[in-house]
């Protein structure tokens, strides 16, 4: 019961314990070294950059982004909470379509049909376009 | 999905249908001048399927409920139909002049406000809490849209004010209804009723049990906001002041009846029990007092009339609180719904007083594009007509009889004393008298002020017949109220 | 099931309980961190974290579908979107100056929580249980206590119910529950008047929001 339950995340846990321990094993390695003079330690400007072989940067703030990031972010938010709200109907729709028919589907199109004319609103009004 | 199921939620689905079918509309049409045309005509759909069910022509209507219990069709709902349906065509017509003003988002601006009416449609005939949610959710989501849509930045203050306090507001009613649904297991209000009847109460905990308690407490603070009760008045001044006048005439009188619905609805029928009554009377009386007496002290000193009439609403939902209040404490006599009668037709001469007010102002202001009071001076002489209609719904807010306005409050303070109130109807008359003020005001700077200047203002036809509209079925309601007070009995049958 | 298997469950709820506490841990921290730290970047990021320690704890209650809304939506979208607006902010590293105000805030706040401890505390909830069991469970796997023959659904109903009654008999000797798919049961029958209406809110907050962002002017053409 519980047991098995958590059983059945217990890859997902091992999974997320070989996750943390490669990176951080890495830097605290890395760390160690440095005590026993494998690594070295001059700092020079350059590798301090954030990226030691590309280009100079040339702004020493970040720059602002464009606004219009701002419609596709919202237009993928709201497609995400569409798609959770298929996703535990999908898993017993076999069980629902006996038992209700049509209706196991007509009720999910419509769901999807009012989200879809949001979109359909979107694309006309040109939100989708960058200009 | 029986046919039973599709005449019950045909109201609601036409509402929403024509929210869509307005989207598509203003997508479609090169010509965005019909889209309010299409809008107002469009209403009579979801206005037939209501009618429908209220007479029973089609369709077998001897159960109102629908969709496992989700929804239901009662008189209740009915009634704050047709009140909803009214008030949006009103205010749609009102405004066609005032949206040329923003040419390229008519269409927007309509769905949007359809979007929202359809949500109260679901709200008030919803018999479950989390259909009540996310009805609600609908109804305050384009609203926040809506009073944005200037893009000045008070427009855009009112927007944000709005979308964050009913954010706070929703999470104080999810809060709620997990208590009530935790201690009760269901979130039906007839089963919530039923588990509260069965549940052996604990007397040393006030509402039979502390989980009872903070889960009412936290809902009515969900449906406050709403209702522009104090503490929650805060947003109602600003909203008012950034956002296009058109909504704050929606906002001020659909979206405060839906929230009365669904308070109404939520108290009586899912903690409507013997001690239970008693227990939440105390709690909104108090609510009731604090409102009418703040929102006047805050009214007095206002200049702009947008926030003077936000302000104005608030202490106006403080008095129809007092009828919630007034909940007697035998269930099964007739007093038992005298609290809520008056709330019912308080709110339905509410919207016709207010209405009238609103889209007077909105004509004046709309011409002279100046908000304060002193803006309207002499506006006896300069519109004779407006002036006149404004007058006859502030009478009405103010309570003179024989306007609606002073029927409503006879109502629901009688109602008030009936079930030992006496107090609360003391402070309400107080009020009233203090309320004199600034309604009068308004009254003096139309007729005894001089004119800045005496151009004649002209107001647009349809907005003339939509506020003389109003103003009419103040006076007609005001001296013959049986009609409007049998329609609140029938419509209170399933309390 | 005897003594083996209880004492089993009684190891794993040590475990279930340090982790609980473990993730309500990084949680709050993370959302302390929100409101104090000044770089408006690393608060989203703080937020994020928060989010994923919340997702944490519902696996652990369980509700194993709220976890993965809990990922998919608030640490995938809705940190997008914080993330989108942070770049459109002026002042990144320290906009997120303290509020005035902020001692009163946290005075409402922590009363609130005291208060739904309290309540929580001292409310008897397990008088519900005796009651609502039999409902409650047969909501988590959908069964419909409904006289079959009246409902409109009877001449398909006979194999599903009894597939419900099985599941039933599961849940209640504590077998794994299918809590995602009992959510999609629920979507379209006790809830799909909510559900539809969710359909209409993200179209109208989708309209809304992006009316507020096209430019009325050129947009008409």
């Amino acid at each position: 019961m519980l047991e098995d339950y958590f059983r059945q995340y217990g890859l997902l846990f091992l999974f997320a314990v070989i996750a943390v321990t490669v990176p951080v094993g890495m830097l605290a390695l890395s760390y160690a070294a440095s005590f026993v003079r494998i690594r070295p330690t001059r700092q020079t400007p350059v590798k301090r950059t954030a990226y030691e072989g590309g280009m100079p940067p040339f702004s020493p703030k970040p720059s602002r982004f464009n606004f219009r990031y701002y419609y596709y972010a919202l237009l993928f938010v709201v497609f995400d909470v569409e798609t959770v709200f298929l996703y535990p109907w999908a898993v017993r729709y076999g069980l629902l379509s006996k038992q209700f028919g049509i209706f196991a589907l007509a009720a999910v199109m419509l769901f999807l049909a009012v989200v879809t004319l949001a979109y359909a609103y979107a694309w006309r009004k040109k939100a989708l376009e960058w200009t | 999905m029986t046919a039973h199921d599709w005449w019950i939620i045909a109201p609601e689905l036409a509402a929403a249908g024509l929210a869509a079918l307005l989207v598509i509309a203003d997508l479609a049409l090169r010509n965005k001048r019909i889209l309010a045309e299409l809008a107002v005509i469009g209403l009579a759909a979801p206005l037939f399927f209501s009618l429908n069910l209220w007479f029973g022509w089609y369709g077998d209507t001897t159960d109102p409920s629908a969709l496992f219990g989700a929804i239901t069709a009662d008189r209740f709902a009915l009634f704050f139909h047709f009140l909803l349906i009214g008030v949006s065509a009103a205010v749609i017509l009102a405004s066609t002049k005032y949206l040329e003003r923003m040419p390229g988002l008519r269409g927007e601006f309509l769905a949007l406000m359809l979007f929202s009416m359809s949500g109260m449609m679901m709200l008030v005939s919803a018999k479950e809490l989390v259909a009540i949610y996310v009805s609600l959710e609908l109804t305050a989501l384009p609203v926040a849209a809506l009073a944005a849509f200037h893009r000045g930045a008070r427009s855009v203050e009112a927007g944000l004010k709005f979308l964050v306090l009913s954010a706070i507001a929703s999470a104080l009613l999810l809060y709620g209804m997990v208590y009530i649904y935790g201690f009760t297991g269901s979130t039906n209000l007839e089963i919530i009723l039923q588990r509260l009847n069965e549940i052996p109460s604990q007397p040393d905990q006030p509402f039979g049990s502390y989980g009872v308690l903070l889960g009412v407490v936290l809902i009515v603070a969900g449906f406050a906001f709403k209702m522009a009760v104090v503490p929650w008045q805060m947003w109602v001044p600003d909203v008012y002041e950034g956002s296009p006048t058109p909504l704050a005439a929606f906002l001020s009188v659909a979206s405060k009846a839906a929230a009365f619905a669904v308070i109404i609805r939520v108290l009586y029928a899912a903690f409507g029990s013997e001690p239970l009554t008693q227990d939440w009377s105390g709690l909104i009386a108090a609510l009731a007092a604090v409102t009418m007496t703040v929102g006047n002290l805050l009214a007095l000193s206002q200049k702009n009339i947008k926030r003077l009439l936000g302000y104005s609403t608030v202490s106006q939902a403080g008095y129809m609180l007092a009828g919630v209040a007034a909940v007697s404490a035998n269930s099964g006599s007739a007093g038992f719904i005298a609290g809520p009668q008056g709330v019912l037709y308080y709110l339905m001469g509410y919207a016709f007083t207010n209405l009238a007010v609103f889209l007077s102002v909105i004509a004046i202001t709309h011409r002279t594009g100046n908000e304060l009071i002193s803006g309207l001076n002499g506006m006896g002489r300069r519109s004779p007509v407006v002036a006149m209609l404004l007058t006859v719904g502030l009478l009405s807010l103010l309570g003179v009889p024989p306007t609606v306005g002073f029927m409503s409050k006879a109502f629901v303070f009688s109602a008030a004393v009936n079930s030992g109130l006496i107090w609360l109807a003391v402070i309400g008359v107080v009020n009233t008298a203090v309320s004199a003020y600034y309604y009068l005001r308004i009254v003096r700077a139309m007729y005894f002020e001089e004119p800045s200047s005496d151009e004649p203002i002209r107001a647009d036809l349809r907005a003339l017949a939509a506020t003389g509209t109003a103003a009419a079925g103040v006076a007609v309601f005001g001296i013959g109220p049986w009609f409007l007070l049998k329609l609140a009995e029938e419509s209170l049958t399933i309390l | 099931m005897g003594e083996p298997a209880l004492s089993g469950l009684y190891e794993v709820s040590r475990v279930v309980d340090a982790a609980f506490w473990l993730f309500a841990a990084l949680a709050i921290g993370g959302a302390v961190m929100v409101v104090t730290v000044k770089d408006v970047f690393k608060a989203a990021v703080f937020l994020a974290g928060s989010f994923l320690a919340l997702a944490a704890i519902y696996f652990l209650l369980q509700a194993e579908f709220i976890g993965v809304v809990q990922i998919l939506v608030y640490v995938g979208a809705v940190s997008i979107l914080i993330a989108f607006a942070v770049m459109i902010i002026a002042d990144v590293p320290g906009g997120s100056r303290p509020a005035r105000g902020r001692i009163a805030a946290a005075t409402a706040a922590a009363l609130m929580m005291a208060a739904l401890a309290f309540t929580t505390y001292n409310t008897n909830w397990t008088d519900i249980g005796q009651i609502t069991d039999e409902d409650a469970i047969a909501g988590l796997v959908g069964v419909y206590y409904e006289d079959t023959s009246t409902s409109p659904y009877a001449d398909a109903q006979g194999g599903t119910i009894r597939a419900a009654d099985e599941t039933t008999k599961d849940a209640r000797s504590g077998a794994l529950i299918d809590s995602t798919g009992a959510i999609g049961t629920l979507l379209i029958r006790e809830f799909v008047l909510p559900f539809e209406i969710l359909g209409l809110l993200l179209a109208a907050a989708l309209i809304g929001g992006l009316a507020l962002m096209l430019n009325p002017r050129t947009e008409d053409k």
